[in-house]
C-alpha cells in the first residue's frame, strides 16, 4: 500500500503538484496519466525519494519514506525509465545484476538470479554477455525491466517504459508486463502520456491534470462517467463508448431464456468481442454459452449498445 | 596502419640507441659540424638526462593529475557545483601565464634546481585534465546518472563503478596532453639549472654549438612522441573494453614539444 497525503511540490515559488492525496493498494497495477508537465515523474519519483515533497507525506505499507535512509529504500524498489538507462560500460548481465550487487549477494546466488530474471523477461541468453549499445531498443527495454525486478521488489515504478518504442514492441511488452504483474501480484505504478496504454494495463487508472489528480478509478468507471470535460475527451471522446465495450463482459447483459441461432458467444467474452461477432455474422441476436458449454441465455444489440452509453 | 606499426618499434629502437650510445655518434656529427672541436653533448650521459627528464614529468603529471581530479570530481559534486565557474576561470588564467615567467617568479622562493621546475610543469599540467575530468564527468548520460540513483547506488559507489569509468577516455585524453606539453616544457628547466634533456639545448645555444641543441631536441622529440604513441594504445584499450565514444581528439603537441 502506498500512500500520498496532502503531498506538495514547488519549484521556484510556482506549485507543480498537489495537494495530492492517493492511495495505491498492494499489487494494483496502477497508472498515472496525463499530458505532458502535468506532474506524472515528480509524483512517480516521490515514491522512491528521488524527490522530496515540500509539504505532506508519502507512506509505504504506514511507514514514511523519509524515515528510511533514501538508498536502502530505493533497493527495495524497482525502478524502470524511458530510455533504459543502462550502464553503457556494463555487459547485459553486470546491468542486471547491479542491486543484487549493491546488496551484497553472494557470487553463486547473483548469478543464478541472472538467469531467472533474464528468462521472466524473456531475454535471450546470448543477449546476457553483449553490450547495451549492442541491443535494440525493445531488448534494452527488457534488461531494463529485468535489472528492476532483480532483487525481488514487491514495488516497481516504471517512468514511460514504453515510450519510446515501435507500436509493435510496445504491445508486446506491455503484454507481457500484464502477464507478469498478474503472475507476481507486485505493486506497479506505470506513468504513460498515452490513454490507451493506461487503458489496456492498467487496474487502477489516476488521470492527472496540472498537478493535480482529475479522476481516478478503474479503467470502466472513468470510461463509463468521466468526471469531467477534460477527463472525457483525455479518455478518447465519442470513441470511449468502443473502449468501455473492452471491459464490460457479455454477462453483465445477458438476456433468460433460449433464444435459439446458430452463432453463440460465452458469458466471460467482453461486449465488443460479441459486437464483432454480430457485424460479421450479421446478426443482431447471438447465442450465449457459459465455460461448460450450456446454454443459458442470449445478448442482443440493443443492450450492447446501452451498456456502452453508462 | 601498417606503417604506423612498422614505424613506432623504429622509432623505440632510435631512442633507446640514442640515450644510451650518443657518444657513438660523434663521427657523424663531426662530419656535420667540421669546426666543432667537441660535437657530442659529455656533460652528463643522455641514459641519465632522459631518466632526469622523465622524473620531473612523471612526478609533476602525477600530481597535477591527483589534483586536477580531485578538483574536477569536487566542482561537479551537488557541493562543489558554486566553485565550477572560478575553477575553471582561474586553471584558463594560469595556462596564459608563459613558463618562463612562472620559473622566474619561483626561483626567488624555492631556489635553481628541480623544485621551481616541478612547480612549473605541475601548474601547466592542471588545465587539460581539470577540462578532461570536469567534460568527462558532464558527459555521464543525465538518465545514466537518474537509473544509478533510482536503483540506490550511494554517491560515492556512484562515482567510482559509474561516472569515472564513463569519465575515463576524457580524462585520459586530458592527462594525455598534459603529459606531452610537460616533456615539452621541462626542457625550459635547465635554463635555472634543472637537470634534463634541455641540458645539451640550453648548454648548446649559450655556446653556440648546435650539435649540442640537435642532440637534446632529437631525444625530446622522440620521448615525446613515443609517449604520445602510448597514450594512443592505451586509448583505444579502454575505448574497447567501455565501447564508450572518445572524446574529440585534441591537436597533437609531441611536434611542438621539441622546441623550448
Ligand atoms: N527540477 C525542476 N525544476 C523546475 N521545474 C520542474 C523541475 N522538475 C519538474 N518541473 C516542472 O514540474 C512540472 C511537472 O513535471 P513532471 O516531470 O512531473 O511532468 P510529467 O507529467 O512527467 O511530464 P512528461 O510527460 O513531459 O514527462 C512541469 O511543469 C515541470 O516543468
Ligand atoms: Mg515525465
Amino acid at each position: 500500500m502506498i500512500e500520498f497525503d496532502a503531498v506538495e511540490k514547488f519549484y521556484a515559488g510556482q506549485r507543480v503538484l498537489g495537494p495530492l492525496s492517493l492511495s495505491i493498494p498492494q499489487g494494483a497495477l496502477c497508472v498515472l496519466v496525463g499530458p505532458s508537465g502535468c506532474g506524472k515523474s515528480t509524483t512517480l519519483k516521490m515514491i522512491n525519494a528521488l524527490i522530496t515533497p515540500d509539504a505532506g507525506s508519502i507512506r509505504i505499507n504506514a511507514q514514511p519514506v523519509a524515515s528510511h535512509p533514501a538508498e536502502e529504500l530505493r533497493r527495495g524498489i524497482g525502478y524502470v525509465i524511458q530510455s533504459g538507462g543502462l550502464f553503457p560500460h556494463w555487459r547485459v548481465r553486470d546491468n542486471i545484476a547491479t542491486v543484487p550487487r549493491l546488496l551484497h549477494w553472494e557470487k553463486a546466488r547473483v548469478a543464478a538470479r541472472i538467469n531467472e530474471v533474464a528468462e521472466i523477461a524473456a531475454i535471450h541468453r546470448a543477449l546476457l554477455d553483449r553490450f547495451p549499445h549492442q541491443l535494440s531498443g525493445g531488448q534494452q527495454q527488457r534488461v531494463g525491466v529485468a535489472r528492476a525486478l532483480a532483487a525481488d521488489p514487491d514495488i516497481i515504478l516504471m517512468d514511460e517504459p514504453f515510450g519510446a518504442l515501435d507500436p509493435v514492441t510496445r504491445a508486446a511488452l506491455q503484454k507481457e508486463l500484464a502477464r507478469l504483474h498478474h503472475n507476481t501480484g507486485k505493486t506497479i505504478v506505470l506513468v504513460t502520456h498515452d490513454m490507451d496504454e493506461a487503458l489496456a494495463l492498467g487496474t487502477t487508472i489516476v488521470v492527472m491534470r496540472k498537478g493535480e489528480i482529475a479522476q481516478s478509478g478503474t479503467p470502466a468507471e472513468i470510461l463509463a462517467a468521466p468526471r469531467s470535460d477534460f477527463v472525457r475527451d483525455f479518455v478518447g471522446g465519442a470513441d470511449a463508448a468502443m473502449k468501455l465495450l473492452e471491459f464490460r463482459k457479455v454477462r453483465e447483459v445477458l438476456r433468460g431464456g433460449a433464444e435459439s441461432c446458430d452463432h453463440s458467444i460465452r458469458t466471460h467474452d467482453t461486449l465488443r468481442s460479441a459486437l464483432t461477432e454480430m457485424m460479421t455474422t450479421g446478426r443482431s441476436i447471438l447465442t450465449v454459452q457459459n465455460e461448460s458449454g450450456a446454454i443459458v441465455g442470449s445478448i442482443h444489440v440493443e443492450d450492447i449498445v446501452g451498456a456502452s452509453k453508462r | 596502419m601498417m606503417r604506423v606499426g612498422l614505424l613506432t618499434p623504429l622509432l623505440a629502437l632510435a631512442f633507446v640507441a640514442l640515450a644510451l650510445f650518443m657518444p657513438a655518434t660523434a663521427p657523424f656529427f663531426h662530419w656535420l659540424f667540421p669546426e666543432n672541436p667537441r660535437p657530442v653533448f659529455l656533460r652528463a650521459s643522455f641514459l641519465e638526462l632522459t631518466l632526469a627528464h622523465a622524473e620531473l614529468v612523471l612526478i609533476s603529471a602525477g600530481a597535477a593529475t591527483a589534483f586536477a581530479l580531485g578538483v574536477g570530481i569536487f566542482v561537479t559534486r551537488p557541493a562543489g557545483r558554486e566553485f565550477l565557474p572560478i575553477v575553471g576561470a582561474l586553471a584558463a588564467v594560469g595556462q596564459t601565464f608563459p613558463p618562463a615567467a612562472v620559473l622566474a617568479l619561483a626561483v626567488p622562493a624555492l631556489g635553481y634546481g628541480e623544485a621551481p621546475t616541478l612547480l612549473a610543469l605541475f601548474l601547466y599540467s592542471i588545465l587539460p585534465i581539470l577540462e578532461g575530468t570536469i567534460a568527462g564527468l558532464h558527459a555521464v548520460p543525465a538518465d545514466v546518472r537518474e537509473a544509478a540513483d533510482g536503483l540506490g547506488f550511494s554517491s560515492a559507489t556512484k562515482l567510482t563503478r559509474i561516472e569515472l569509468p564513463l569519465a575515463a577516455p576524457y580524462i585520459l585524453a586530458g592527462v594525455r596532453t598534459s603529459t606531452i606539453i610537460a616533456i615539452g616544457t621541462a626542457t625550459i628547466g635547465s635554463t635555472i639549472g634543472a637537470l634534463s634533456l634541455g641540458s645539451p639545448i640550453v648548454e648548446g645555444l649559450a655556446a653556440e654549438n648546435t650539435a649540442y641543441v640537435l642532440q637534446g631536441a632529437l631525444v625530446v622529440a622522440l620521448f615525446a612522441i613515443l609517449v604520445d604513441r602510448g597514450f594512443e594504445l592505451l586509448e583505444r584499450r579502454l575505448a574497447r573494453q567501455s565501447r564508450s565514444e572518445l572524446p574529440a581528439s585534441r591537436p597533437r603537441r609531441a611536434a611542438a614539444a621539441a622546441a623550448p
